[in-house]
């Protein structure tokens, strides 16, 4: 009896150390091939959380990670070419009609057709915050595979805010679910979400390609420590977001990793607040820029991850840095423009001051992007030579802070160019009506040109547009542009279809595979 | 023999505290270079005869950054110490001494501080407050009394059932003479032990508070806040972390084992050189 006894406790510990052995994170008991995904670039500080792309820029989510997809794609040069339309015709200046291709269903086996389309957009424009300003559709009307766009104005960018994610086509009939599912065209379904995670299996009826990959985990690490650490142990096969210092770890790993890096338009900005007494004077705004080291910062502190900025656009665009000029990194010259504004260190504390007041910046950033913090503290210390004292808020709370105007200079990263085109970035941040003028810039030069801009059907033209008023933001200093990023995705090296493009949100594709 | 031991090793530690404290106060006079200047050009060099201990992501001296830290870390963590002590004892005697509706009211807000969990508590009061190493100071300040007034209110309410005190009472003594004569010099040992007991650990809530975004606020040179910056640069710049790490780690052990020979120099039964120590 006691043997037995003995006999049975041994054979429940092998078992228990059986089961402990197996279920690893990327393997299951049907020999699955999972894929676990690292990012930073998920979460409500994002304002992208769920896969609802009709709320904030969830739709980043939704392209991102291949549940949704978009009447036209981005190429690798930005410009817009087809993806679940088949072709297009410019009726006349006001009306678009767009045929869809034949062949295409949701994921819930719903043939994608003009209608679903209608109701998708219809949805979008009515409750979505950017949309409808951005889209000025007046009517959309579906006659099979045909939809029929007609615009409040001529709109000459349609097809390129078509390609954002908000207008990720979901079907509308199956809705979005209370943890913010929908069901898509994309290669993926989404089977959980929440905050912090997304779990999605493969559509196994993807019209475009057989998919590889059966089930992909994202997961949201929002300490770039815990992503270093997280791929290093073999939890993820692929991160995004690592800090620059890690890189160099994956790169001399070259047996077991490997790094694919994309030049994007995301970029490294600071934004002026024109309701701040101080930065109302031009000579104060010219010696902040020329006070930014921006070539150290993208060499030293972004690790030549980065290119320094002159104006918004990268210069892989027709209207991008080449074509325009902004205030160069000159202390000296910095210091004189200040005293030429009545500057003056009369109290030898090393700062300059005016009415015995000393010239002070409040410099509000985020720490979402571990660079942003860098970029603050390599302004303190530079602005500190020219005299200028620099109060550092990097908080993820910088929304009350901003809500609150309790800021002189915003510094962020923002993907400048998402529709590839340049209109998207006056008309979001540069136009006195612009939802997010945060610093409450108004120039009616740029303004009219922005109405120009807008009407403008001739790409050469809309081009030499935008860069005028690109150079009059740069020559009133409403924004400083410090470096444009470039985007590297570090993962396992069998890992395959897996790299970063230029619009920032397209990531998962049917392409990704593992290659064992 | 065992008497001059702990004598011995009292002088030694507080050789050492004392050296600390001085180099926090002259932290400015002593640093090879300006802790505070970035020369990106030679960002993350290793430790070199001209960098002993290398310099940080913006090319600032790491030596000249940590000694400067001695100045925001110590001193910081001697301001609060002197702060929580003091108001703790005040309150605590003054609780027993006066009684009634004074001691509970004191003794119940305190319950209410300690209820809460200290760091947490302090994250959040930091959070509203403010970055900065003063209102990190506040913030441990606010959680932390509690403790001393308990632990002064027990030891005055034992020295106020001494026959001596009944006697200074009885001869007319009351009020701030009687706790300043009688009762304060008889608990001030026990109180400056606990104090430099807890100063390693007031010395780490501080460094935790900058190390979590809360406590001093950049540029300035914070031991907490430098192995913030310096920790995803472990595997490739180690000396970014094991500069103000040492720091901390040799700080918290002093200031500990200082706190420690204090406790045995006030022993009483070395005092009376007892051999069954």
């Amino acid at each position: 009896m006691f043997n037995t006894g003995k006999k049975l406790l041994a054979f429940l510990l092998l078992a228990l150390c059986i089961a402990g052995c197996g279920g690893s994170n990327n393997s299951t008991s049907n020999r699955e091939k999972v894929f676990t995904y690292g990012t930073i670039a998920y979460g409500p500080q994002h304002n992208d959380v769920g896969l609802n792309p009709h709320e904030g820029y969830s739709g980043w989510s939704t392209v991102r990670y291949g549940v949704g997809e978009t009447l036209f794609k981005f190429d690798d040069a930005m410009e817009p070419r087809y993806w679940l339309a088949q072709s297009y015709e410019q009726v006349n200046p006001k009306t678009v009609k767009i045929k869809l291709k034949d062949n295409i269903t949701f994921s819930n086996g719903r043939k994608l057709d003009a209608q679903a389309v209608k109701e998708c957009l219809e949805d979008l424009i009515k409750v979505h915050d950017r949309a409808p300003g951005d889209l000025k559709i007046a009517n959309i009307e579906a006659q099979g595979q045909n939809i029929i766009i007609t615009t409040k104005e001529p709109f000459p960018a349609l097809l390129n805010y078509l390609s954002d994610p908000y207008a990720a086509i979901i079907d509308m009939q199956a809705g979005v679910t209370a943890d913010k599912k929908v069901i898509g065209t994309g290669p993926f379904i989404a089977e959980k979400v929440s905050d912090s995670e997304i779990e999605l299996v493969k559509n196994t009826k993807y019209w475009e390609a057989p998919v590889k990959i059966d089930r992909v985990r994202i997961r949201a690490i929002h300490d770039s420590d815990t992503l270093t650490m997280a791929l290093q142990s073999g939890e993820l096969d692929a991160a995004q977001g690592l800090p620059y210092n890690s890189l160099a770890l994956f790169a001399k790993d070259k047996n077991n990793y490997k790094i694919v890096s994309e030049d994007t338009s995301r970029t490294f900005m600071a934004t002026i607040n024109f309701l701040s007494p101080v930065l109302q004077n031009l000579y104060v705004r010219q010696a902040i820029a020329m006070g930014i080291d921006k070539a150290n910062f993208s060499k030293v502190l972004l690790k030549d991850n980065g290119t320094k900025a002159v104006g918004p656009f990268p210069t892989s665009m027709a209207f991008g840095d080449f074509k325009v000029v902004a205030s160069k990194f000159d202390l000296t010259g910095a210091r004189k423009l200040l005293e030429a504004a009545g500057w003056k260190d009369t109290d030898g504390d090393g700062y300059l001051d005016k009415d015995g007041e000393n010239l002070t910046i409040r410099w509000l950033t985020y720490p979402g992007r571990a660079e942003l913090p860098l970029l603050a503290e390599a302004v303190q210390a530079t602005l500190k030579q020219v005299g200028i004292k620099v109060l550092i808020n990097s908080t993820a709370n910088f929304r009350d802070f901003l809500k609150r105007g309790e800021w002189d200079i915003y510094a962020n990263a923002m993907v400048t160019a998402p529709t590839g085109d340049p209109e998207y970035f006056f008309t979001t941040l540069a136009l006195e009506k612009s939802a997010l003028n945060r610093g409450k810039y108004v120039n009616p030069k740029v303004d009219a040109l922005g109405v120009q801009l807008a009407k403008e059907f001739d790409k050469n033209k809309r081009n030499a547009l935008a860069v005028q008023m690109e150079q009059q933001i740069l020559n009133d200093i409403a924004f400083i542009f410090v470096a444009h990023l470039k985007m590297p995705f570090v993962m396992k090296k069998i890992v395959t279809g897996f790299r970063p493009h230029a619009a920032d949100y397209y990531e998962i594709t049917a392409d990704l595979d593992k290659d064992f | 023999m065992r008497k001059n031991s702990v004598t011995n090793k009292l002088k030694f530690y507080s050789v050492l505290a004392l050296g600390l404290i001085l180099l926090g106060c002259f932290a400015k006079f002593v640093v090879p270079f300006n802790p505070d200047a970035q020369d990106l050009g030679i960002a993350l060099a290793a430790p070199n005869s001209i960098h002993w201990l290398g310099t940080d992501m913006y090319g600032r001296d790491m030596l000249s950054r940590i000694i400067m830290g001695a100045q925001t870390s110590v001193l910081a963590t001697l301001l609060l110490v002197c702060l929580v002590s003091v108001l703790g004892t005040l309150l605590g005697v003054f609780s027993a001494y006066k009684g009634g509706a004074w001691d509970m009211v004191c003794m119940r807000v305190a319950d209410v501080c300690v209820a809460f969990p200290g760091l947490v508590f302090a994250i959040a009061l930091a959070s509203v407050l403010g970055g900065g190493i003063l209102n990190a100071v506040l913030a441990l300040t606010i959680i932390s009394w509690p403790k001393y007034a308990r632990l002064a209110r027990g030891q005055a309410l034992v020295q106020l059932a001494q026959d001596f005190v009944k006697a200074a009472r009885l001869d007319g003594t009351t009020g701030f003479t009687l706790l300043w004569r009688f009762i304060l010099p008889n608990i001030l040992d026990t109180m400056l032990v606990t104090a430099l007991l807890d100063f390693g650990t007031l010395l780490m809530e501080i460094a935790g508070l900058s190390f979590l975004g809360l406590g001093a606020m950049p540029p300035t040179a914070e031991w907490g806040a430098m192995l913030s910056k310096g920790r995803s640069m472990i595997q490739t710049s180690p000396w970014t972390v094991l500069g103000p790490g040492m720091a901390i780690f040799f700080a918290v052990a002093i200031f500990n084992l200082w706190g420690e020979a204090m406790r045995d120099y006030f022993d009483p039964n070395l005092k009376r050189g007892s051999k069954n120590v």
